[in-house]
């Protein structure tokens, strides 16, 4: 949601905005590992995921389909997507769409 | 790129220093590396959206300085801080670079010139922006300014024609009042005297008589033209003090105790202009601004000035009392330009003075 906030706030017009964000989601969510697994991908790629919240959601996830509890590997995905949100939010706050 | 300005210089420096940084990360796939990174982006836009919290570089300098031992990049991100520090105006920050050399143990002659580059980068950027602020305040000022002489010049054009209208009525005004007092006054007097005159000559001879009867009854034709013509030349609206005291009459907010004091028959018609428009303008600014329950309108005319006090005892607003509006600028500017003063006082109560002084003819040869 904060991602699509701040997202719409770089565009002056809706339809640019949308047409460019479902790529960009696309492809966050391919860098992640949500559709390929990471370990399928070049090492220099491994990691270029982790500029996306998406990357850090699945790590989350993944951490916790493996050892089943609350471990630190998901706390950390949890606090990277706050951090995501919170600079999203700052980001998206101060420009509005025209 | 004549369009380019400081603050997108740098936010483009910030940028690129930040995927710089990524860059590293991705060399060392620390995963704190990573949150430090998140951590100074959070800040930095926060700095980006609340400019005044400059002080904030601070907090970037100490998690760099606390998290350098553990991600081998970190000491690279002081650049980023010590850009933005000087940008910013916050020059302690500067002493955090120092305070790194001594978290590495040793003094990097990369790291100085980096650091060195970043916080002059930091510094020029600054310069260039607080130029480029200094620059737009002056052209807003100067944009102002002609939009003040715009408005004082839509006003005067508007004033002109008022002012020729009531010039023109103040000038039949005195004709009528010249013909009805002196040129009326000696022709009737000359009426009265020849039909006196006519019962003395009754043993005159009966021609003359009726020549004389004749020319009695076209002097009263004339006469009762003259009267005639002097009424319709009166004109209908009130001038002079009259105008003023019929508007005061005619305030619909509120009674408006209107005094006179001195021989106003004088003043001449561009300030009576002056002090009726002065008039309107401070009745609708009490009428808008003010809740007024009474307002007191003083004129003290003497040989030498003309002055008019405006008083209400209504709340003062934020607006009035923080100074002139384009209404009251231009009728300081207009009392101005007839060497007058015009001033406001926001006290207790709101009061608005207008002094002008009277040079005219009558006065001289006094």
């Amino acid at each position: 949601v904060t991602l699509s906030f701040a997202w719409n706030c770089l565009f002056k017009s809706k339809n640019s905005s949308f047409s460019s964000y479902s790529a960009i989601v696309t492809f966050g969510v391919l860098l992640s590992g949500a559709l390929i697994p990471l370990e399928f991908f070049p090492t220099a790629l491994q990691y270029v995921g982790a500029i996306f919240p998406a990357y850090w959601g699945m790590r989350a996830i993944n951490s916790l389909a493996e050892l089943g509890t609350f471990n630190i590997d998901y706390w950390v995905g949890i606090a990277a997507m706050v951090l995501f949100s919170i600079a999203f939010l700052l980001y998206g706050g101060k420009r509005r769409m025209i | 790129m004549s369009d380019l300005k400081p603050e997108i210089t740098f936010n483009i420096c910030k940028i690129a220093g930040f995927a710089l940084m990524l860059a590293l990360w991705f060399y060392d796939t620390e995963l704190i590396g990573f949150f430090l990174l998140l951590a100074m982006a959070i800040l930095s836009l926060f700095r980006w959206r609340f400019p005044n919290f400059g002080a904030t570089v601070l907090i970037d300098a100490l998690l760099i300085i606390a998290l350098s031992p553990t991600w081998s990049y970190a000491q690279y991100a002081m650049v980023l801080v010590l850009l933005e520090g000087s940008y910013r105006r916050f020059y302690p920050v500067i002493l955090t670079g120092a305070v790194m050399f001594y978290v590495l143990g040793y003094f990097d002659l990369t790291f100085f010139l980096l650091f060195t580059l970043a916080a002059l980068c930091g510094l020029f950027l600054g310069l260039w922006e607080r130029e480029y602020k200094q620059k737009f305040t002056l052209r807003d000022n100067e944009v102002k300014k002609l939009y003040q002489l715009q408005h004082l010049q839509s006003d005067l054009i508007t004033t002109l024609p008022q002012v020729e209208r009531r010039t023109a009525v103040a000038e039949r005004t005195r004709i009528a009042r010249d013909i009805h007092d002196n040129a009326g006054h000696e022709v009737v007097a000359a009426y009265i005297s020849l039909q006196t005159a006519r019962g003395l000559m009754d043993g005159a001879d009966k021609e003359a008589l009726e020549l004389y009867d004749e020319a009695l009854k076209r002097l009263d034709n004339g006469v009762n033209k003259i009267r005639e013509t002097a009424h319709n030349l009166q004109t209908v609206t009130a001038i002079g003090v009259e105008s003023l005291r019929e508007t005061c009459e005619h305030f619909p907010v509120c009674s408006v105790l209107f005094r006179s004091f001195g021989d106003t028959t004088f003043i001449p018609v561009y300030i009576w202009h002056m002090l009726e428009s002065c008039l309107n303008e401070s009745l609708t600014n009490a009428a808008r601004h003010a809740k007024p329950e009474t307002l007191t309108v003083e004129m003290d005319t003497t040989k030498h000035l003309v002055r008019l006090c405006i008083e209400n005892d209504g709340v003062v607003d934020s607006e009035s009392a923080t100074g002139f509006g384009n209404g009251l600028r231009n009728l300081s500017y207009r009392a101005t330009a007839i060497g007058g003063t015009f001033s406001v006082d926001a006290g207790d109560k709101f009061r608005v003075v207008c002094v002008i002084p009277l040079n005219n003819e009558k006065n001289e040869t006094a």
